[in-house]
Parts: C-alpha cells; structure tokens; sequence
C-alpha cells in the first residue's frame, strides 16, 4: 500500500492530528525566515545608537566641531555596533572574491584590522549637529536571506538617503552593508582592496590596514 | 571729444549661441568617447561561474565597470588638488564657518539653492518628470516670495513641497542613456566625468548668476557674487570629501567609487 493510500486509509480526525505531527516534526512554517525581523532590529539598533550619542535630544553641537573617536560618546557605540552588524560578513564582502586566497590566520586578522579601521573613521561621525529625524521606508527583498532596509535622516533641514542591508546568518538577521546616498560602505572598499590585491595580494591588504590604523588616533572598547 | 568708454564697462554677455554650440559639441564628443574608450577596470578573483559563487555579488559587477583610462594624470591632479585644499580651501572655509553666523551662512546657502532653480526645473522637464518640475516651480515661488528671495527655506514647512533629489544636466544626460565615459579629475573642481562635465556646461548655462542684467552686467559684481556662492558652499563640501577620505586605504580610488556610485544613484531616483 503506498503512502497516499496510508493516508487516505485513516480517518478525517486522525488524519487532522497527523498533520499537526508532522508540520512541527517538519519545521513547516516554522522555518520560515521572520522577514519582517530586520525592521524591528534596524529599529532598535538607530534607537541604540540616537539614545548614545544624542543622550540630550535638544542639545546642538556646530557640524564644524569634530566629536573625538577617543571620546565617551564614541566609546558607547561600539558595542552597539558589534551587536548588529555582522563583522566578519562585512569584511569578507570587502574583500570579494579573492577572501579564498587567504589563509585562516589571514582571514582573522583582516576581520579583526578592518572593523578597527571602519570603527575608528566613522564613530566619530555621530553626535554633532541636532539629533536626526528618522523616516523608515519599506524594504527592498535582494535575495531570500537578503533585504535593504531604507530610510531618511533628516538633520538642519538636510535629508540623507541611508540603506542598511541586512542578512540572515543562521537564525539572526544582520547588518552587512551600509549604503549613505547611494554609495556602498563594502562596494568602495572592495574598489579599493581591488588594487591592493592585483598588487600584492592578502598581504598587501594587511600592510595598507595596519598602516591606516597606525595614523588612526587609538579607540578604547570601554 | 568722445569719452572713450573703460574697457570694463561694456564687456561681451555670456556668448550664448557660442556657449550652446560647445555644450553640443560636447555632448556629442561625450557619447563616442564613452563607446571607444572605455577601459575596463581590473578585479583580481573572479570566477568563470560567478552565479555560483556567494562572494561574486553586485559589487563584482559593479568593478568591472568602471572607466578610468586617464586614472595616472587624474591621479597627479588629485594629489594637486590635496595639497591645495590643506593649504588653501580648507582654512578659508574654517574661518568661513567661525567669522560668519550660523544664520547668515544657512540664509546664504539656501539663496544659491534657490537661485539655481532654473537647472532643476530644465532639467526635471527634460527627464519628463512633470510633476518633480511643478514642484520645484511651487518650491521656487514661495521661497522667493515668503522666504526673503530665497533666503529663507518657507517650503521646508510645507506638505508637499518636500525637499526632492537635486536635478542636474549630467543627470538628464545619464537619463537618455548617455553613459558616464571616462574618469576625469579637474584642478580645483575635482572628480566628474567626460557626461557630468558637458552637463556641467549646460548648468553653468542655466545658472542665473552667470547671466547678465541691466543692474548685473559689471564683471566685479559678478565674480562677487560667484565666489560668495563658491565660499557658501565649500564647508559642506570639504566636510563630505573628508569624511569620505579620512577612513580610506586609497583616497583616489575611494573618491572615484563614490563619485561614480552617487551619481548612478542620483540618476535612478
């Protein structure tokens, strides 16, 4: 007896419990990727981020001021950071292609040097000027794990188009790429590690990275 | 005896059917230099069988596509142009923002922003974006008549009259299909594109500062007002070339990616 005949041979009530078994032995349905999960999270990591370095919503700092990486404010968001942004997704799509040419060791040292590198030259981008308002627009689908979630800061009247693209790595939706007015955080430093890796390949990478980070002031993790 | 007149005082108006014969001609130097001298950029690991392969994404394609066969002069140029923002443009502009008040620089600002509105609304019409240009017309009259001439930005208050992507000529250009062509780095104005500079040729065209007017026809007058322009917008435009820069492995190449990348965007939205 085949197995439609088995189960047609069984009762409608039986057949209903059977059902029931099998879509939770399955996972049916409950596999399925919550794709509404990287709005709530992009929600609650700009909520992080505004709450530590906006702690005065009405305070103005003059855009001509410089906000030290070194300082309390940029010391708060890091761990903001590394809680929802996939660091070493990040790193790998930096580099491309090419991240199979590196040796394990390499490659954890590059993840280790580059989110350094990005973390010093952009946390000292936040906390000047008023706090900005956000306006969240609906996300894009790129892929099934894959979404680009935009929306507008709007600060002093000036309104900036800011992408964050997420992806699900296991059960968790994170962020692996930031794109400010069109221009690509990981797009512009694959252009660049490009010409560096044509050169003089992962080591090349790791020399250009300690470099940079040696003419970076030194950012504490507390 | 006939006062002879000061060399100063009757100088030529823009040369408009010579100016429109160069934005032409440029136009259509643009479309076969973007067709025969295009190089490809190089990108180190790509694979026969990139679908396969989840590293190959759409930053793969998009390296593949650039076009830089000038990038060793662009590159002295640029070096060029750093040296002079350290030592020239980028104190001007700090003691731009220190001397001159907060308010006075914003109303400034938003004058050459309203006064350009002329290449918005072209350029909108052109793009057959009717109501981006109706927009920008109920922008432009009420800033101009509520906002002291533009001075102040009464439509930000406004419903409706929401600050929108700025249209430019390079844009309408990239819109019919003109591609970027080759890379070029300018002295002193920086990054464009052979597509982006003949557009620039139409916008200086189109910019009322450039025009000439029984009140406006003095030379003096006129490179006033354009460095006041060029002064106004300099710490904003400073502050987005640092910040691009200031994480960079290759400035150049960073400041090329981006130039590219924003560009492309504007053109889609």
């Amino acid at each position: 007896m085949n197995r439609r005949g088995l189960f047609c041979f069984l009762r409608p009530s039986l057949r209903c419990v059977a059902i029931s078994i099998m879509n939770t032995a399955f996972g049916v349905g409950a596999s399925i990727p919550d794709t509404s999960e990287p709005d709530t999270r992009l929600r609650q990591a700009i909520g992080e981020v505004l709450a530590a370095a906006y702690p005065e919503p009405s305070a103005t700092i003059d855009p001509g001021t410089t906000v030290s990486a070194d300082s309390p404010r940029a010391r708060r968001l890091r761990p903001i950071l590394e809680k929802y942004f996939d660091l070493d997704l990040l790193t790998r799509r930096a580099i491309g292609p090419s991240w199979r040419t590196f040796t394990v060791n390499q490659q954890q040292q590059t993840v280790k040097l580059f989110t350094e590198l990005v973390f010093r030259s952009y946390a000292d981008k936040f906390g000047s000027g008023v706090r900005p308002v956000i306006a969240y627009q609906p996300a894009v689908i790129l892929a099934p794990n894959r979404q680009e979630l935009p929306l507008t800061a709007t600060q002093d009247a000036t309104v900036t188009a800011v992408a964050f693209r997420f992806e699900l790595t296991g059960t968790e939706w994170r962020i692996y790429d930031v794109v400010v007015e069109g221009i690509s955080l990981v797009g512009n430093y694959r252009a660049q590690f490009n010409a560096i890796l044509l050169k003089s390949g992962a080591s090349g990478v790791l020399r250009a990275l300690e470099a940079k980070i040696a003419d970076r002031p030194a950012v504490s993790a507390k | 005896m006939k006062r002879p007149t000061s060399s100063f005082r009757r100088r030529p108006d823009i040369a408009w059917p010579r100016a429109v014969f160069a934005f032409a001609v440029g136009v259509a130097f643009v479309q076969l230099a973007a067709g025969a001298g295009a190089v490809r950029l190089p990108s180190p690991g790509t694979t026969a069988n990139q679908t396969e392969d989840a590293l190959a994404d759409e930053f793969t394609k998009e390296s593949l596509r650039g076009s830089d066969p000038f990038e060793r002069l662009n590159r002295a140029v640029f070096t060029g142009n750093e040296h002079v923002y350290r030592v020239a443009l980028r104190p001007l502009a700090r003691g731009y923002e220190r001397g001159v008040p907060r308010a006075i620089r914003k109303g400034l600002t938003n004058f050459f922003d309203n006064i350009r509105f002329p290449i918005r609304f072209v350029a909108a019409l052109l793009q057959a974006k009717g109501s981006r240009a109706l927009r920008e017309s109920g922008r432009f009259a009420v800033n101009t008549t509520g906002g002291l001439g533009g001075l102040i930005r009464v439509s930000d208050e406004i419903v409706g009259l929401a600050v929108e992507p700025i249209e430019d000529m390079g844009q309408t250009f990239g819109r019919w299909g003109m591609p970027s062509g080759a890379f070029v780095v300018l002295p002193l104005l920086g990054p464009t594109s052979l597509r982006d500079f003949v557009g620039t040729i139409g916008d200086t065209i189109l910019t009322p500062t450039n025009w000439t007017f029984p009140s406006y026809d003095e030379w003096k007058v006129r490179l006033a007002v354009q460095t006041t322009d060029g002064v106004a917008a300099m710490p904003g435009l400073l502050r987005g070339y640092d910040a691009l820069r200031s994480g960079a492995l290759d400035p150049y190449l960073a400041v090329r990616d981006a130039y590219l990348a924003r560009r492309a965007s504007d053109i889609s939205r």
